[in-house]
């Protein structure tokens, strides 16, 4: 039990305790000034508990934002109930999101166990495979045992046909062996059902048949349990309601119970998985070993919850019964739902019966086409056995489920002999975990020995690294800078090719730090070739360049990088052009081009990009040479005219779409760029030539792609502007053109003009995020953020319209009220008033203009019903017999009415009595006939007072109780934060000693934060 | 004319009744039980009003398994009565339950009624005395009812030469007076067949029998103290008693012409514009103007003596033969008139009670 499921009902009980509240506060408050008072302090007192509870779901380490979700989850489910929809409908659709918000809290499905199941969550962790069945079991709710039974026992007619229809034989039959449904076969019909819903198809996957029982066991749990957590909400709602009247103390005990029942629940789904999860390792460890898996630890205690003091213990005696009713009749709901599920999921299950039952006589050869009398089934299972790899998991399946049946039979028989023995089974397990425990940290420490001389081995790389260092000159820099880089440690390499190598580690993830470590062990390895340092760099980006720098082609070796590294200086001088261009990054390209061209004097070679339009827009369509650093060279210079082009595009509003056709590329020393396309380098074969001017080379591309039309969606004439000439000046022609286009649009079209400008910021924007290697939820927020902003530029939009067209409307409806149109001039100034508004408040705005006229309806009309309802009483007031009976039926419903506190009625009751004497002493045959109306009146009366008291007693009541309460449950709170705080703590420790064994011979992380204690017992 | 002041009969005074007044000691009748004759039994009311009882009597000797709903030639239904209230007991609106402080019966107003006093009017309605002390009520209307016949004894502190029964149902009543010392000083049966009326043979044998609603005696010696009994009979059904007045007649003095004798009808009778009657029957009172002759050497003592008794109900007797003539309730007015020195008239306008 968590603190979080008694914030649920807390709130839920707030806010009936509320709502009733406004009802009282409706009934009683035009009665009396001190009734009114009463109820206002109640409304306080309530509001103090509301914080009061908020603070004790914080301090239950529940985010503010979670319990909100949960409040308003909660509100749909009392809503969903309200309105009438089935009890378990709502629970289904609501559950699951309840689910989902608890999982955010880290306190969901999988986190409840974590929070309340110290052992689960280390089980659970080291193997998904058994979070998915406890999921999958939580989550459907069905109850596979029932499901088999009664699907033998309702469908053996049609079980017995489906064998028939076979077309067997009667010595085949009982080849085959008796036909039914296994638990194997409900497990794939649920699955079928569920697998989808749940997607956890892949890890399903992973899951051998061995694991049907665990999950038949668990869905048992999770039955009940699950019948008993929404019996606990429901039941709890339903039982309030059933006590209400006379509620007191009794609501204390009832939240209190209502409270106990869900951590009941708990705590059985809790051990329910413990036990089947303890069977499961039992019996799978074998089946694991042989099958050359690892084996799982083994041996979970259950979990006890303490549950909450209930100090208000029959106070509701009377009204027990009751509440015990609506738990009774909610859980009864609930199980009825979960076999409805049962019942929807058969026909999967049938259809996964006649599945394995084909399967397998044709295993047995039972379907041979020659001796079939049901040609088709036959043909079927001869399809799947053609299958060798479904042959192979049927043959599997089949002998798991047999090994398992026997282990669970032997598993039943052993525990009968434990019990004639008896012997304590708990105890011999946790004797066979203190082995199992030594046994793994015998094996551990190997592990623990390797990883320290790991750590030794790269501690003095570093010192070498450092020794180097203060060598100086370049070589010993170079040297210093490879082993720093070899520690992982890529910032000491300094200079550009330092900051390009910690740069790209980053944007790797680490991966390169990760590498370096993991090269310390094998240094040959790392100097051998390309290896997965190469791989690592070119995920990071510019990768390419970098490992053929360090790397080289197979068989480099340290002085070709160190060379790389002497060519930087040349580089920056002669890409300078291209780095300012291209802003920082370009500096960072040009230190790393420098490099490259460092590493391309030691010989003649060339490359050319060819630049093309992809399906994604630009790209290098080809990259042509025999030289790496040409490539690289020309690589990059082809990024540059593509990034040129998408500034310039950007600036002038246009898209990258068109036609492109260029290539730039080097030969020797010299830059060229081939207008048609071709990859040519050579100017026989209509290369230019621009020797090292790299700037005027991109220059050439950039402008040979504007005229092959690369950038579309412009102007005519700012295409002419831009394909004229030379592309600089022409450019800031055009720029200035579309600078005036564009101002002349935003005056025109405001709107237009900056959603379009908007879309190529996101856009811009998006790219850049793509280029970073944005997270999914970092790309999320830039989708959000684009929509806040064209809110912003829409509602600014409006906001300019209406303040234009405001000051002649406001004449216009000047106009409408002195034409007497009251009704047009009101229409046109709420339409105004609506228009000025947010969007997100105009629906409340307009329902208080409907409450608005609404009143005005009532304040016109009512008091005329009320005259002529006056009226026809004057008419019915006479004598005589027929009048008596209104006016006797009137004061009686009056009196009735007030009896139950109605504020109208009890203030109507002086008069309606009144007439009612008054009539019966028109009417009375005697005195005592008088005498009996008058005793009739004063009963009344004196009910009349007592309600009025009542309801202020009634509030006060509640106030008192709910005080206590409120006591109570922060008393409560924190006592259950500190238990799950020492289950947290538990559980980590756990599920840390468990990650250890299961990574039998990898590091061990001994961070300083969570300490692994290796001699504690788990508890 | 005389009046007949009246003796205030209470718990002291009234001796003995035959009439039950609740189911205080009574048991409800067994089918195994063996009954004598005399014993009264209890049967729940067949009618269900107000969780009242009927009493009956054994008429005959070794009375066993005869059900007294069914068994009139076993049993003689007396009359209704009710438990006397208990503050233990929850009663329903419309329950009736018996004071015995007071001799009154109460019905309750609303349901779940537990031990709310009986002097709550919001909780109990009082519906007026119990059946044997309706006859010593100020309302000639109420009737004390009772089966076969009323017995009831009173002693008198001083002196009685009058009993008046008015608002009667029997066929004759027995009067008896009788003193410690002197024994019994009067004993005589009247029949209370009524001869009014019947002045020829013809209507003496086809006029039903009439009988008298009202009987008066006033020549009782005036013996000190005497216990008188009244006893009236009623062999086909029920007696009643209206009302049961003893006490010392006062003579005033002779009636004379003109005299006026009629009622005052408390019935609601409104007639709207088309002519329709709303007719609500309720009680009436007699009312009478006397014209008495009086001595004028009384005209003091007469004074005094009417002036003592305003507002008080006495018996008045304007011709002893006629009891039209006899009024239970009050004078409205009184005035002497002398008329001339040996003529000496006594005004009364007298109303009655209902």
């Amino acid at each position: 039990m968590k603190a979080g499921t008694l914030e649920i009902e807390i709130l839920t009980n707030i806010a009936r305790l509320q709502q009733d509240m406004a009802q009282v506060k409706r009934a009683v408050g035009d009665t009396t000034a001190e009734v009114s008072r009463k109820v206002g302090a109640a409304n306080d007192n309530l509001g103090r508990f509301g914080q009061q509870a908020t603070r004790a779901g914080q301090g239950a380490r529940l985010a503010g934002h979670h319990m909100q979700n949960l409040a308003f989850q909660v509100n749909d489910v009392v809503v969903g109930l309200a309105s009438g929809q089935h009890p378990m409908t709502v629970f289904m659709q609501q559950g699951a999101q309840i689910g989902q918000i608890m999982g955010q809290a880290g306190v969901g499905v999988g986190g409840m166990a974590k929070q309340l199941g110290g052992m689960v969550v280390g089980v659970a962790r080291a193997h998904p495979v058994l979070a998915g069945l406890a999921t999958a079991a939580a989550g459907a709710g069905g109850a596979m045992v029932l499901v088999t039974r009664e699907l033998n026992q309702t469908r053996a007619a049609e079980i017995d046909a489906f064998a028939q229809s076979l077309g067997l034989t009667k010595a085949e039959l009982e080849k085959l062996g008796e036909v039914g449904i296994t638990t194997g076969d409900v497990f794939r019909g649920l699955w079928a059902y569920i697998s989808e819903g749940l997607g956890l198809d892949r890890v399903f996957s992973s899951i051998r048949n061995w694991a049907v029982s665990a999950f038949d066991a668990t869905l048992s749990a999770g039955k009940i349990a699950g019948a008993g957590i929404y019996a606990a909400f429901r039941g709890t709602y339903d039982g309030l309601r059933a006590i209400w009247p006379s509620v007191g103390n009794i609501l204390a005990e009832a939240v209190i119970n209502g409270a106990n029942r869900a951590i009941e629940a708990v705590e059985g789904l809790i051990n329910g998985a413990i036990k089947a999860i303890n069977a499961l390792v039992m019996v799978a460890n074998p089946l694991l070993a042989a099958a050359r898996m690892g084996g799982m630890n083994v041996g979970l205690g259950a979990v006890s919850l303490g549950r909450l003091s209930n100090p208000y213990a029959g106070a509701g005696a009377a009204a027990g019964d009751a509440f015990s009713g609506a738990y009774a009749n909610a859980f009864r709901a609930a199980m009825a739902g979960m076999d409805r599920i049962a019942g929807e999921i058969g026909d999967s299950i049938f259809k996964a019966m006649k599945d394995r039952v084909t399967r397998e006589a044709g295993e047995k050869g039972l379907l041979d086409p020659a001796a079939s009398k049901g040609a088709g089934s036959r043909k079927a299972a001869g399809r799947a056995g053609s299958d060798a790899g479904e042959e192979w998991a049927a043959q599997f399946l089949k002998q798991a489920d047999k090994a398992l049946a026997e282990l669970f039979i032997a598993f039943g028989t052993l525990e009968k002999m434990w019990a004639r023995a008896g012997i304590d089974p708990e105890a011999d397990i946790a004797a066979m975990q203190a082995d199992f425990r030594a046994a793994q940290e015998k094996r551990t420490q190997g592990a623990i020995d390797e990883a320290e001389a790991a750590a030794r081995l790269r501690d003095e790389y570093a010192e070498l690294a450092s020794i180097l260092g203060a060598i100086g000159g370049s070589g010993g820099a170079a040297l210093s800078g490879v082993l720093n880089g070899l520690s992982g440690n890529y910032a000491a390499i300094g200079g550009r090719a330092g900051a390009t190598l910690e740069l790209l580690n980053r944007s790797s993830g680490g991966a390169l730090r990760d590498l370096g470590m993991t090269f310390t062990k094998s240094l040959d390895k790392f100097f051998g070739g390309e290896g997965e340092f190469t791989k690592a760099m070119q995920a990071g980006g510019a990768g390419v360049a970098i490992g053929g720098m360090v790397l080289g082609s197979k068989g480099s070796n340290l002085g070709s990088f160190a060379g790389g590294l002497l060519g930087e200086e040349a580089g920056k001088k002669l890409f300078k052009s291209l780095g300012d261009f291209a802003g920082p990054v370009g500096t960072i390209l040009g230190s790393v081009l420098g490099g490259l061209i460092g590493g391309a004097f030691k010989k003649t070679k060339k490359a050319s990009a060819t630049i093309g339009m992809g399906a994604d827009g630009l790209e290098v369509s080809s990259l042509t040479g025999n030289s790496g650093s040409r490539k690289a060279a020309s690589s990059q210079a082809a990024g540059g005219v593509m990034d040129a082009l998408a500034a310039i595009a950007s600036q002038l509003g246009g898209e990258l779409g068109g036609p492109v056709s260029v290539s730039i590329g080097m030969r020797k020393k010299s830059y060229r760029v081939d207008p048609t396309g071709g990859g040519n380098t050579k100017t026989s074969r209509g290369a230019i030539d621009f020797g090292q001017d790299a700037e005027a080379a991109i220059k050439y591309a950039i402008a040979d792609a504007i005229a092959d039309g690369a950038i579309t969606g412009l102007s005519a004439s700012i295409q002419r502007l831009i394909q004229q000439g030379d592309i600089e000046r022409q450019l800031e022609k055009a720029l200035r053109f579309q600078g005036a286009l564009d101002e002349f649009r935003e005056r025109t079209d405001p709107l237009g003009f900056a959603l379009d400008r908007l879309a190529r910021e996101m856009e811009q924007l998006a790219k850049i995020a793509q280029e970073a290697g944005a997270s999914e939820a970092e790309l999320a927020q830039l989708r959000e953020l684009g929509v806040l902003k064209q809110k912003d530029a829409i509602e600014q939009a409006r906001q300019d319209l209406l303040s234009e067209i405001g000051n002649r409307r406001a004449l216009e409806i000047r106009i409408l009220e002195l034409l007497g149109r009251d009704g047009d001039a009101l229409a046109a100034s709420r339409e105004m008033e609506l228009a000025a508004m947010e969007a997100s408040l105009r629906p409340l705005q307009q329902m208080i203009h409907q409450l608005e006229d609404a009143r005005k309806v009532i304040d016109t009309f009512g008091p005329l019903a009320d005259d002529l309802r006056a009226y026809r009483a004057e008419l019915f007031s006479g004598a005589g017999a027929a009048s008596f009976g209104q006016v006797a039926s009137q004061f009686r419903s009056t009196a009735a009415l007030a009896a139950q506190g109605d504020a109208g009625a009890l203030g109507q009751l002086r008069g309606t009595a009144g007439s009612f004497l008054s009539a019966a002493m028109e009417n009375a045959g005697s005195d005592l006939d008088y005498r009996r109306a008058l005793g009739e009146v004063l009963a009344s009366v004196d009910r009349g007072i007592f309600a009025a008291d009542a309801q202020a007693d009634y509030a006060q009541a509640q106030i008192d109780a709910i005080e206590r309460n409120a006591a109570i449950m922060t008393s409560i709170g924190d006592e259950l934060a500190d238990k799950l705080a020492k289950i947290d703590e538990a559980a980590a420790k756990s599920a840390r000693l468990l990650e250890r064994f299961e990574r039998d011979g990898l590091t061990v992380k001994t961070d300083a934060d969570t300490p692994l204690n290796i001699v504690e017992t788990l508890p | 004319m005389r009046l007949i002041r009246r003796e205030e009969v209470t718990d002291a005074t009234l001796v003995s009744s035959n009439v039950p007044e609740s189911t205080a000691g009574l048991s409800n009748w067994l089918d195994v039980t063996t009954y004598a004759l005399g014993d009264l039994v209890l049967r729940i009311d067949p009618s269900g009003f107000g969780r009242g009882y009927l009493v009956y009597r054994s008429l005959q000797a070794g009375n066993l398994n005869h059900n007294p709903d069914s068994s009139p030639d076993w049993w003689l239904e007396l009359s209704r009565v009710y438990e006397p209230w208990n503050a233990a007991v929850t009663y329903s609106a419309g329950d009736v339950v018996m004071s015995p402080a007071d001799h009154r019966l109460y019905e309750s107003v609303q349901g779940a009624n537990a031990n709310k006093a009986l002097s709550l009017p919001e909780w109990w309605l009082d519906i007026g005395p119990t059946n044997r002390w309706r006859m010593f009520d100020q309302s000639n209307t109420s009737q004390t009812g009772n089966g076969a016949s009323i017995a009831v004894a009173v002693q008198v502190s001083g002196r009685a030469d009058s009993v008046a029964l008015l608002n009667i149902v029997g066929s004759e009543v027995r009067i008896e007076a009788e003193t410690a010392l002197d024994g019994v000083i009067f004993d005589e049966t009247f029949n209370l067949v009524s001869d009014s009326g019947i002045t020829n043979w013809y209507e003496y044998f086809f006029e039903d029998v009439a009988r008298r609603g009202d009987f008066l005696v006033t020549n009782i010696p005036l013996n000190a103290d005497p216990e008188i009994r009244v006893t009236l009979n009623e062999p086909s059904g029920a007696a009643q008693i209206g009302t049961l007045v003893i006490g010392q007649s006062r003579d005033l003095g002779i009636t004379v012409h003109p005299a006026r004798i009629g009622i005052q009808d408390f019935s609601r009778k409104v007639v709207d514009d088309f002519g329709n009657f709303t007719i609500v029957q309720r009680n009436y009172a007699k009312r009478a103007d006397f014209r008495v002759v009086v001595e004028e050497g009384k005209i003091d003592a007469l004074s005094a003596l009417l002036a003592s008794y305003r507002a008080t109900p006495v018996i008045w007797v304007g011709v002893d033969q006629y009891a039209s003539s006899w009024i239970y309730g009050f004078y409205r007015d009184f005035q002497f008139d002398l008329a001339n020195p040996k003529e000496t008239y006594l005004m009364l306008e007298l109303e009655g009670l209902t």
